[in-house]
């Protein structure tokens, strides 16, 4: 069976006035379906195709204006686009604009939705530490622990490889824990916010850091305060940060991946009702 | 010769202000809306295109404008929006705000107030 090949339209094919039909613009059509795989799922189906309208309509109008002003279909097309921006940098702009917009108390509306639901997970965070911390030192183990190294201590072992302190269960969780709860917030974060979650988790744990760093240098001259404080700077913004980022993109993905095989379903099921 | 393009930052807190003082002058679609700015700013307010839909839709959620689609032909279907009492009492807030910042620098910085020479 021989190949089917499609005739590339000629410019002047396309028909953009007033009047006339609106023309196949393959561009176009791909700078709406970019901006609708990053809405799908995450913001509602009107709201959505509302706003797909108004962008195709605007598009449609740059490129007119281009043609009228004698610039070729591509040229017009490619100007519109350009001046319209990045199709997923806008669609996530919008997205961020309606998660707002969706605030129910004073509090969200003033300080930002994203923003509260990023302090107030990370914020728990801390207090789960806090309380762990507040188990050892109530309930202490058998064997001595100590965050903070003395310069002696490190001479002493350095660069000799640093020995396991304890092997205990509550020496992994006084470990373990500060390492991976911005991982767990990140991940919470970018589930619960579906654009610009990074910025979020940055907003939400700037003034947790500060408190740390207060409280740190309240009660010097233990150091496990400030200690803490850096370990929040250096380990739990960048990689909170980043894992909500990632998790935010996977998230919206697999929203956009259920919406579109739920209105498939739909679709097959009205077939098979006819 | 063509002013020069301000600072996005500068822009960006007034965008409200604008688009409401270019529909406060009539109904107007988005694509009419950026094109009136840039051509009243001759250009030196120019912001990314895209960046005005969660505004508009921002404004008519919080009822300072009304959106109706409107189809003119064969066209394809526009959002013609037009300002509510509520949208004009905001940007006489919004342009008193500014007013009285303009003047503030200028006391401060002992400037005459600008005035465009043709």
């Amino acid at each position: 069976m021989s190949p089917v090949t499609k005739a590339k339209p000629d410019a002047t094919e396309y028909r953009l006035f007033t009047g006339t039909p609106v023309p196949e613009n393959l561009l176009l059509e791909q700078y709406i379906a970019a901006m609708d795989r990053v809405l799908q799922g995450s913001v509602p189906d009107s709201t959505r195709r509302d706003l797909l309208e108004e962008t195709q309509a605007h598009l449609e109008h740059a490129v007119r204006t281009g043609l009228e002003r004698g610039k070729s279909l591509l040229e017009s097309t490619q100007s519109a686009i350009d001046r319209y921006g990045p199709a997923k940098e806008n669609a996530l702009d919008y997205m961020a604009s309606w998660f707002q917009s969706e605030s129910r108390t004073p509090m969200t509306r003033k300080v930002g939705r994203a923003n509260l639901i990023s302090y107030g997970i990370f914020q728990m965070l801390v207090v789960i530490y806090y309380l762990i911390l507040q188990i050892h030192v109530f309930l202490p183990g058998e064997s001595m622990y100590r965050i903070p190294f003395s310069p002696a201590q490190v001479r002493d072992v350095w660069p000799n490889p640093l020995p396991f302190p304890d092997f205990s269960a509550r020496f992994f969780i006084l470990i373990g824990y500060p390492l991976l709860a911005p991982l767990l917030g990140g991940l919470i974060i970018g589930c619960l916010i579906p654009a610009k979650a990074a910025s979020a988790v940055y907003r939400g744990l700037m003034p947790l850091i500060l408190i740390s760093f207060v409280m740190g240098a309240l009660l010097l001259p233990m150091t496990e305060g400030l200690l803490f404080a850096l370990l929040q700077v250096a380990f739990w913004l960048p990689v909170g940060c980043l894992t909500a980022h990632f998790s935010s993109n996977l998230a919206r993905s697999w929203r956009c991946r259920a919406h579109v095989a739920s209105a498939i379903s739909l679709e097959h099921s009205h077939s098979l009702e006819k | 010769m063509r002013p020069q393009r301000l600072p996005t930052e500068l822009i960006k807190g007034n965008t409200k202000t604008l688009v409401l003082a270019i529909l406060r002058e009539g109904p107007s679609h988005g694509y009419g809306i950026t094109h009136e700015i840039e051509r009243r700013t001759e250009s030196a307010v120019s912001f990314r295109q895209g960046t005005l839909y969660p505004l508009l839709h921002e404004l008519e959620r919080e009822e300072m404008i009304i959106g109706k689609w409107e189809a003119f032909g064969d066209e394809r279907p526009k959002k013609i929006y037009t300002i509510t009492e509520k949208g004009l009492a905001e940007l006489a807030n919004g342009l008193d705000a500014w007013k009285r910042l303009s003047k503030a620098i200028m006391q401060v910085t002992n400037e005459a107030p600008y005035e465009p020479s043709n």
